[in-house]
């Protein structure tokens, strides 16, 4: 499992090198679970990544700042906000449930997606150049 | 139990030092037990950023975000909460599971 992480990582890393500048990384691989988070800069705006293997469940947020704000971010947290777009008046049947969804500015609008990868969102985000 | 290679001149300086397979098991479990507190000690450390930052522990914070109210609260003033949680739920599992490895080489030996 370690190497298939590895090259996965490798491939987000070299992908977010490519686009942003000031580049942070942190990478932890345990032993069931690996972690890698990333922030940098893309034109004004912050990058922060976050994409969690835990044994086999994928977790990520993304998220595209300005001076503090989102502009645009995309996640896959059990969000009560996604829920009830997903299910209605069942969502508290469903509140550890992972939910693909994105956000808008200022995270006023939430939609939701198909599963996300950092490469997918590193593309979205060209858009948003100053 | 299983067989594992040992260089012979690493062999030949252990048995004059006393039996090799007691002296090997005795290296291995210092070996895990100074892994595991490291593990646990990097777990910590990012539990306690988390628990400072939010005020509250890994559960309760879980609770905050299952709750309308409180979440709203919680995304004005942290508005990629969201990567936290999920980092946080990575270090609180880390935490339990290299505890639970510690205490079972503690008591097996």
């Amino acid at each position: 499992m370690e190497g298939k992480i590895r090259r996965n990582f490798d491939q987000i890393v070299t992908a977010a090198k490519s686009l942003l500048k000031n580049i942070k990384i942190e990478e932890d691989i345990s032993v069931k679970r690996a972690l890698l988070k990333i922030s940098g800069k893309y034109e004004t705006f912050e990058v922060k990544v976050t994409e969690i293997i835990d044994e086999k469940k994928r977790k990520y947020a993304y998220y595209l700042i300005n001076k503090g704000v989102v502009e645009y971010g995309c996640d896959n947290a059990p969000d009560i906000k996604a829920l009830k777009i997903r299910y209605g008046k069942d969502y508290s049947r469903h509140l550890h449930e992972p939910i693909p969804h994105s956000h808008g500015k200022g995270k006023k609008t939430i939609e939701l997606t198909d599963e996300m990868d950092a490469k997918k969102f590193f593309e979205k985000i060209k858009v948003f150049k100053k | 139990m299983a067989t594992v290679s040992i260089k012979s001149n690493y062999l030949e300086m252990l048995s004059t030092i006393g039996r090799v397979e007691s002296i090997v098991e005795e290296a291995v479990r210092k070996y895990l037990i100074d892994k595991c507190v490291e593990r646990l000690e990097k777990a910590k450390l990012k539990l306690r950023e988390f628990e400072k930052q939010y005020n509250c522990q890994y559960p309760d914070f879980y609770l905050k975000i299952s709750d309308e109210k409180q979440l709203e609260k919680i995304e004005k003033k942290y508005p990629t909460w969201e990567a936290d949680l999920a980092e946080w739920e990575y270090w609180q599992k880390e935490f339990e599971e290299w505890k639970a490895k510690l205490e079972e080489i503690l008591i097996k030996s």
